[in-house]
């Protein structure tokens, strides 16, 4: 109960705001089917480019597709896609990251090598590599978000076990005998939650992104897929004249990357042991 | 100075293992680079003998294992080949292409550091303040805004209305502006967060153990310490992010046209041009083993306490 | 208290750092490149106020001058380098460095005569050795690609015994078999002529091109500018303007903010502008843009080697169902020209066709050939497309469009070495596809799409097979009389708009933009009309 209190006090105004926009922007997208006044994937060339109005509430793109319903759809894939990575890198990274800072020794080193590699590797010649040969699709850029940032993960993960496993209450509990697993489980892991959860939070709005830069690349989701990222960039050569049609989509992108990282600061603040031990209400 | 010299001995493993996963990387993707080599004008398709006589040329006719280990002979000797498509010297093209990135990337380090670092600070010590709350908006906003999104609007804004910037090229301080203004968003939104957590954690810590063993430990050393404790995350971030553009930055590369490291590299995956692949990886390879090596010293002279991953007892 | 004095040491600390952070900053900034800036911010600031009376500044989609390991070091749109024979406003040959020729009776022989007091940028005269020497480095260097065109003489000279000098501006090309088409294979890309004294052992250059154009390349920095500047020695009319700078800007939309900022004057090179961005820079009266046709085509590739499209009335369905009007109206707006030909419209010996659209017998035909079933099928995309062309928006569209046909399309957008390779191996159905006219003579593209062992037929698998085809080829190949040939040109364009090997949609347009500060800039079939550009008055 503290912890939900600490949690709406460190969300203040904003985050407030923000809860509000990942409601909105997860229950449209969930309520797409209903909500959606046209089929978001119906073209009609004799509607292109038209402009908003009671009709078409954000106009119609370049194949005059309604852009209200593309916009409603647009997070579906996307949003999915975000999270199963996250939360795959998170796990791996979690793993990995720990054992090598904890242990340490070959262990460390194997992971580190292996991280290494991998963090060496452009995450472009994975992208279309894994695209060739599973196909473009959903699966592939699964797969090679994952495969290129879980690196990343361990790593940050090893820097701070690294730092927690010399601190002395840690040889504490080893010297009452405590074993590994229970050291790891109760007192490492805990420790490292707030540095955890905002890099959980920075690595989902990180995910949208880069999905959305895929798309630039033509290796994206594939079309007809309405996707934020994708509209952003279809929208390129219009923008000038239609500024609403690159307006929207980006804005949809920005928010819910806005409202997801807010709503880690504030998870932060009230999972922080620490923090929450200091007073930080008093 | 043992676990230096370890480490960099260690470093030969790693450089190898990311060749060979890019090797093999290039290899399943699908696609024939001679046939890329002999129809990059896109007008005609050569024949099929035309095609085996250009993978006779290029090796590729051999096994795997061969074409790979022909190549390991050669780069160990600092030879890097030469590009399947336009016959230029591979190292040559890095190294030319080198100060574009380095630029770019040294810019936006900086601009991430200098902003993020005392901003996050500010944010801490102005705990629950306005300046807070403000900071706090602020790198949320940096965080969640797409580059190439911004992007463009930075080229409308600052080049097509206000005629301030260049809109793209290379040359001068004013072309790289933007593109490490785009680079280095995310980032220093990053470095603004872990900045404020850190430092509030250290701050808090101190406070606690302060509080509980007076007089136990000396201070000074203690914040110190505790200051020095909340770097780590900093450096880490700070090191993989400069170490990660300077590989290259493809999006920010081609909005800008900046020929750099980045538009080199997707050139050559889009055309399985594998000496160029190969070159290129051993080269953000070497950038990466460096930074590690960098970033795992710095953890060393920060807290003394880290032993360098000698095994815990 | 104790803690108190803590955090204060802290605060001290951290204020310190954080105006330490601010300076390394502001130092950082100043620290950056200083030797150009100062020049090249006034270069800025005169493209912005005022143009810069020496130069004209243009971007290019990609870097035109490749240098020393390319065929031809620059592409010939920058007007460095010039070839025997070019090709006239009706794409017939038309003279160049070679003012006149002369066929032997069996055709087995070809003489030229030469432009006369013509200066190479290196000094060197035009002479029929300077020829020999370069005929010697296409034999050497060939096949030898090139982001352009690949230079292959032996596919533009096919069995050619030797070159003899007649006199200081004659020569004799001495054929085994007859060369009726020689003058259309010699054209552009195909003769190019250089300085004798500009290539090394291997035929690369040795230095900066010594072309005989109306422009010397002066500097270029690779993938980011070429500098011409205009040749004094230049034989014919020169060119106006002193220096131009071509840059490469290769996102099409930063290269319309460079135009709209005043940085460059104007863009050429294929996909200068897309049709959308075209109509944006029309909306700002300070600039225009100009046309011509081009020889790029754009097909469906159809996968012919598998169901449903081995049916070639299939093939004929989708051919019928697609209004290629539409699309060139509203995506392309306008600009390129519908076509059901797979020739490209440039070439002397394009015949126009009547396209038909006809969605109920389409519908019919599709129904037939499927019997009544849906079809899942797909529809790959080349990642080099999307830049230049609407390549998404026109594969969406198809995809509505084929649905109607019961065929159930699923998009796959590929990078190049995929697309490649899907297609070599058959794994699509239907791909979309451009083409550049190899040359001005139909023969190759012809035994390329259409004949059985064709290298597009194979490497598309197009899958397409006909003895009648086959046979009117040969015959073609033996033909040497020009009538003959144009006749059997007719029926081979006739049968392939009836059985459709690819399924053409619309003959390209080239398209560039420019700023109305110069004039004199037009776009030609391949290229600008550079040499005319000139400051407006």
């Amino acid at each position: 109960m503290i912890r939900l209190r600490l949690f709406l006090h460190s969300l203040g105004p904003i985050g407030v705001i923000s809860i509000v926009i990942l409601i909105v922007l997860l229950g449209s997208s969930l309520l797409a089917p209903w909500l959606a006044p046209y089929d978001p994937n119906q073209i009609r060339m004799s509607e292109r480019l038209a402009p908003i109005s009671g009709e078409h509430w954000l106009g119609t793109d370049t194949l005059g597709r309604d852009v209200f319903s593309r916009l409603l759809y647009g997070g579906r894939v996307s949003i999915m896609l975000a999270l199963a990575v996250t939360v795959a890198t998170m796990l791996i990274g979690l793993i990995i990251g720990t054992l090598a800072g904890y242990f340490g020794g070959w262990l460390d080193d194997v992971t580190q090598a292996g991280i290494h590699i991998f963090q060496g590797l452009p995450g472009l010649s994975f992208m279309i590599a894994i695209a060739g040969t599973l196909g473009p699709g959903v699966e592939s850029m699964f797969i090679a978000l994952v495969v290129t940032s879980w690196a990343d993960f361990s790593r940050v993960v090893r820097g701070e076990v690294m730092k927690i496993r010399e601190e002395s209450y840690i040889e504490g509990i080893r010297a009452i005998g405590g074993n590994h697993m229970y050291t790891l489980i109760r007192y490492v892991i805990p420790n490292m939650i707030g540095p955890i959860i905002v890099l959980f939070t920075v690595r989902i709005g990180r995910v949208i992104l880069s999905i959305a830069s895929l798309s630039f690349l033509g290796l994206g989701l594939q079309p007809p897929t309405p996707d934020w990222g994708v509209m952003v960039n279809d929208a390129r050569p219009f923008f000038r004249s239609y500024f609403h049609l690159i307006l929207a989509p980006g804005l949809c992108i920005a928010l819910i990357s806005f409202a997801i990282n807010c709503i880690g600061d504030a998870l932060r603040d009230a999972l922080d042991t620490k923090t929450e031990k200091a007073g930080w209400l008093s | 100075m043992l676990y230096v010299v370890r480490r960099l001995a260690s470093t030969i493993p790693i450089l190898i293992g990311i060749s060979l996963l890019a090797f093999l990387l290039s290899v399943i993707s699908p696609g024939d680079p001679a046939v890329e080599a002999l129809s990059m004008s896109g007008i005609s398709e050569p024949t099929e003998q035309e095609i085996e006589i250009k993978r006779e040329e290029l090796g590729l006719h051999e096994s795997l294992p061969v074409q790979y280990g022909r190549w390991l002979v050669k780069a160990v000797q600092g030879d890097l080949g030469v590009s399947y498509m336009t016959k230029e010297s591979v190292s040559g093209e890095i190294m030319r292409r080198l100060p574009v990135t380095l630029s770019i990337s040294l810019l936006s380090v900086l601009f991430a550091v200098g902003l993020g670092v005392p901003f996050g600070m500010l944010m801490a010590l102005k705990k629950n303040s306005w300046l807070d709350e403000a900071g706090r908006f602020l790198a949320l906003t940096l965080v969640s805004i797409p580059g190439f999104w911004l992007a463009i609007s930075l080229i409308t804004l600052f080049s097509e209305k206000l005629g301030w910037l260049p809109t793209s090229g290379y040359g001068t301080w004013q072309h790289l502006v933007m593109p490490a203004m785009v680079l280095a968003c995310g980032t220093c939104a990053i470095l603004m967060r872990l900045t404020r957590a850190a430092l509030m954690e250290a701050l808090n810590q101190n406070y606690i153990l302060t509080a509980r063993a007076k007089g136990l430990r000396e201070p000074s050393i203690l914040s110190f310490h505790a200051l020095r404790n909340s770097l780590i995350p900093l450096i880490t971030v700070i090191g993989t992010y400069f170490g990660s553009i300077l590989g290259g930055s493809v999006i920010v590369e081609v909005i800008f046209a900046l020929p750099g490291i980045g538009m080199f590299a997707m050139d050559a995956i889009f055309r399985r041009d594998y000496p160029v692949i190969q070159g290129y990886v051993v080269f953000t390879g070497v950038v990466y083993v460096m930074f590690n090596l960098l970033v795992d010293l710095s953890y060393a002279w920060i807290n003394p306490q880290v032993k360098l991953g000698v095994k815990l007892k | 208290m104790l803690h108190t004095k803590n955090r204060q040491k802290i605060q001290t600390i951290g204020l310190w750092l954080l105006s330490l952070c601010l300076i390394f900053t502001l130092f950082g900034c100043g620290a950056a490149p200083e030797p150009v800036a100062s020049q090249k911010a006034n270069e800025l600031a005169s493209n912005t106020t005022e143009v810069n009376p020496e130069e004209v500044v243009l971007a290019a989609p990609r870097d035109l001058a490749p240098g020393t390991q390319d065929a031809y070091y620059t592409s010939i749109i920058l007007y460095v380098w010039e070839p025997l024979l070019t090709a006239g406003e009706d794409g017939e040959p038309a003279p160049k460095l070679a003012k006149s020729w002369q066929m032997s009776d069996d055709g087995r022989e070809w003489t030229f005569t030469l432009q006369e007091n013509v200066l190479f940028h290196d000094g060197e005269k035009l002479n029929a050795d300077a020829v020999i020497a370069n005929f010697k480095r296409y034999e050497q260097v060939s096949p030898k690609s090139s982001p352009f065109y690949t230079l292959d003489s032996k596919k533009s000279y096919p069995g050619l015994k030797e070159i003899v000098k007649v006199d200081e501006h004659t020569f004799t090309l001495k054929f085994e078999n007859p060369q009726p088409t020689l003058l259309y294979a010699m054209v552009n890309f195909s003769s190019p002529i250089y300085s004798p004294k500009n290539f090394d052992e291997k035929g690369d250059f040795n230095r900066l091109p010594q072309g005989t154009g109306p422009f010397k390349l002066m500097a270029h920095e690779k993938d980011q500018y070429a500098l011409l500047e205009a040749f004094d020695g230049y034989y014919g009319e020169k060119a106006k303007s002193k220096k131009i700078r071509v840059r490469v800007i290769p996102d099409p939309d930063t290269r319309l903010s460079a135009l709209k900022s005043g940085e460059i004057m104007g863009v050429m090179d294929l996909g200068a502008i897309p049709p959308s961005l075209a109509k944006e820079l029309l909306k700002d009266d300070r600039f225009e843009i100009s046309t011509a046709k081009s020889t790029i085509s754009h097909y469906l590739h159809p996968n012919g080697k598998k169901a449903p499209f081995n049916s070639p009335a299939m093939r004929k369905a989708v051919s019928m169902m697609i209004d290629r009007e539409q699309l060139v109206q509203e995506l392309y707006l306008g600009y390129p020209t519908a076509t059901a030909n797979l020739l490209n419209v440039t070439s002397p010996f394009y015949k126009d066709f009547a396209i038909e659209h006809n969605v109920d017998e389409a519908k019919k035909l599709a129904a037939e050939a499927l019997g009544g079933k849906r079809e899942k099928i797909d529809l790959i995309v080349p990642t080099y497309g999307l830049n230049r062309y609407p390549y998404k928006a026109q594969a969406e569209w198809l995809q509505a469009v084929l649905s109607e046909l019961n065929l159930e399309v699923e998009i796959r957008i590929l990078d190049g070495a995929a697309f490649k390779d899907a297609q070599a191996k058959g794994e699509y159905h239907l791909a979309l596809a451009t083409q550049g006219l190899p040359n001005a003579d139909p023969y190759t593209i012809f035994t390329n799409y259409l004949a059985s062992d064709g290298s597009s037929n194979k490497s598309y698998s197009l899958g397409y097979k006909s003895e009648r085809v086959d046979a009117l080829l040969g015959q073609a190949k033996n033909t040497l009389a020009m009538e003959e040939r144009r006749k059997l040109y007719d029926e081979l364009q006739a049968i392939s708009v009836e059985e459709l090997p690819t399924i053409p949609l619309f003959n390209d347009a080239s398209l560039i933009g420019n700023n109305k500060k110069i004039s004199g800039y037009q776009a030609t079939i391949y290229g600008t009309t550079l040499p005319q550009l000139e400051w407006a008055k």
